[in-house]
């Protein structure tokens, strides 16, 4: 009888604590979605803040900006051009 | 006592009966229903929209990508004072006020109320905390370089169902590659609607198309598109096109026509605009057509550079009708190399009489006049050449010089940079490689579309353009100190049965450096007033781009 009810009382308290150990698992769980929900957020606004970098950046790296930028500043377009080297000539008369 | 017994048994049996019967009806007939309704509330779907893919010049500078956008739409149904909210939005928005609220009188639980929104606008909506609206985010296609080589990238516009579609050049003909894949994933979601668990999804850089690296110099392009740009309006042309390629490969580095249009805001423009006039129009070229004559000719020994012509004394009559050169001088004895140097068109109705109309056909299809050059945009037209039996001798006098021959300026680019890469023919291409969103690069081949003519043919060929540029009509704007190789092209327009007396259209085509060319460039002007000529209107603008290429590759001058 006594072995018995030792196996009945074990059963008991593995159920009780099973119970227990899903109730606070399952509390954590639930408590992670808020954390998983504010880093989506954060992760939605660095992507956003990423592309409108990416955008001013292409924005001023564009020839059609650096043209313009250009001219405010004075340069105008080289119309000369120079070498160092002269041809090498076929034959020289002496 | 017994019998009672029994009697609370069979009870008993029945009740587990019963309620094993109703298990299996739930679980195994109601099952997948039940498991359905199940995950609509533990499970949120969400959709991964595809990021288009980029288009970047040869330089790795994206001239074509994307930015975030939002679509802002309503639920009517949750939306009351539906006036004053009408009234706040249309402000916001800039949208009438009208489209608004007719949108929100809909007895729907979803409309659209304006796509396109930028982040910033997003956020100052958001604060008003309107309820029944949303925002759902979206990738809008983005410009960097604004309308620069907007006829080679094309645009994306939108379908019948308002999917993202590509129209025009790159854009267009490679849309299905450009295209990402729309991806769903599921959330699992707690009974607030938060989420308990990562998403169970793929890799979401799989939603993005693929990328395009061009073989387009994006210095270049600039060069031309902005002497191009001011050229019209100096000569007072009503359009014009240029266009550059590498003869050795057939590599396009520039492509650029006028008038244009905005890819970003393609709607505010004419349709007529969209197509790409270098690959799409058709024209009459004129003198620039008489090197592919006169190298087909030479190719079968037909004609020698010193040989003399024998009808070059005056103007030529052919079938009623009497050719002319075009400033009506007449040089007799002329050879080859002058015909050319003076561009005198009795001299190649001489020449192309001698090739003979089954010769011409031949060589002309050689040069791919007549059939598309296979060039990677969308929208390339072409005219094949009539059947020999449909050709009267002035047809065949007429195409000598380039008149009563329909071609499009591609089509002239590549038979020439075929006589600079020594007689083969390259098909153009746009296009280096294409880039997978997983990193990887599938380069597209170089493509050789055969022999025009021997390498030794091209070689005179060459010199004689050589000579033409030095000597001929546009040498007063040559580039001292390079040889060049190039041709002068003055064409009539075509209109009603006849040729426009007044209007014409001013071209020049060539190549440099002539020994060993590094780039092909053709300059188109229509319709210029301030001289109707090639030599005073084209030639000037192709020696002052080739000009800045030489020195961009930096080649220094040969010394003649």
């Amino acid at each position: 009888m006594k072995k018995h009810q030792i196996l009945i009382a074990l059963i008991i308290l593995s159920v009780m604590g099973l119970i227990v150990t899903r109730t606070a698992v399952l509390n954590n769980l639930s408590i992670a979605g808020l954390k998983l929900g504010k880093i989506q957020t954060e992760l939605d606004s660095v992507r956003l803040e990423n592309s409108r970098l990416k955008k001013e950046l292409l924005k001023l790296s564009s020839l059609n900006y650096i043209s313009s930028q250009a001219s405010l500043l004075g340069f105008v377009e080289g119309k000369g051009n120079f070498t160092f080297n002269k041809p090498i000539p076929l034959a020289i008369k002496q | 006592m017994i019998w009672r017994y029994r009697l609370i048994l069979l009870i008993v049996i029945l009740f587990f009966a019963a309620i094993i019967a109703r298990l299996f009806y739930w679980q195994a007939v109601k099952g997948q229903e039940l498991s359905l309704l199940g995950k609509s509330q533990y499970a949120s779907v969400i959709k991964n929209l595809p990021e288009r893919g980029e288009i970047k010049t040869s330089d790795g500078f994206p001239v074509a990508t994307n930015k975030i956008s939002y679509l802002v739409y309503a639920n009517p149904k949750e939306i009351k004072d539906r006036e004053k909210i009408s009234e706040i939005l249309s402000s916001k928005l800039q949208i009438s006020h009208a489209s608004v609220s007719s949108q929100l009188s809909l007895d729907k639980f979803w409309v659209p109320l304006k796509s396109g929104v930028d982040p910033e606008k997003k956020r100052e909506i958001e604060k008003l905390k309107i309820p029944g609206l949303g925002f759902e985010k979206r990738f809008e296609r983005y410009y960097p370089e604004a309308s620069l080589s907007s006829h080679l990238l094309g645009f994306v516009g939108k379908t019948e169902t308002g999917e993202d579609q590509g129209y025009f050049g790159l854009e267009g003909y490679y849309d299905r590659l450009l295209r990402g894949k729309e991806e769903i994933t599921v959330e699992v979601i707690d009974a607030l609607g938060r989420p308990i668990l990562s998403r169970v999804n793929k890799d979401t850089e799989n939603t993005k198309g693929s990328t395009l690296v061009l073989n387009i110099n994006r210095t270049i392009q600039f060069i031309v598109e902005e002497k191009l740009k001011k050229a019209i309006e100096f000569y007072g042309a009503s359009g014009g096109m240029a266009g550059v390629m590498e003869p050795s490969t057939g590599n396009i580095l520039a492509i650029s026509s006028f008038p244009s249009y905005s890819p970003d805001n393609y709607k505010d423009f004419e349709p007529e605009l969209y197509k790409n006039p270098f690959i799409s129009s058709l024209y009459e070229p004129g003198s620039t057509f008489k090197p592919v004559v006169m190298s087909s000719a030479l190719d079968l020994k037909l004609v020698t550079p010193s040989m003399k012509c024998l009808i070059c004394g005056g103007p030529v009559s052919i079938g009623g009708y009497e050719i002319h050169t075009w400033n009506n001088k007449y040089h007799e004895d002329i050879n080859m190399v002058d015909i050319i140097r003076y561009s005198d068109n009795v001299g190649m109705v001489y020449v192309a009489q001698r090739l003979g109309t089954d010769n011409m056909i031949k060589y002309l299809g050689k040069f791919g006049i007549g059939e598309p050059t296979g060039i990677d945009l969308q929208g390339e037209v072409s005219k094949p050449l009539p059947e020999e039996n449909l050709w009267y001798p002035v047809d065949l006098a007429t195409k000598g010089f380039g008149q009563g021959i329909s071609v499009t300026a591609i089509q002239l680019l590549g038979a020439f940079s075929a006589v600079a890469n020594k007689g083969v023919r390259m098909e153009p291409h746009v296009v280096a490689r294409v880039q997978s969103p997983d990193g990887e690069g599938a380069k597209i081949p170089l493509k050789t579309l055969g022999r025009t003519v021997s390498s030794q043919t091209a070689k005179i060929m060459t010199e004689i353009l050589v000579n033409a540029v030095n000597k001929g009509e546009a040498s007063w704007t040559r580039l001292k100190g390079y040889r060049i190789a190039g041709k002068t092209g003055t064409a009539s327009i075509p209109i009603e049965g006849h040729y426009d007396p007044h209007k014409t259209i001013a071209s020049f085509i060539g190549f440099a450096p002539a020994d060993n060319p590094k780039f092909a460039l053709i300059v188109i002007l229509d319709k210029p007033t301030t001289s109707i000529y090639g030599s005073e209107t084209a030639a000037p603008v192709f020696f002052d781009i080739a000009r800045d290429l030489l020195l961009y590759y930096g080649i220094s001058p040969s010394g003649e």
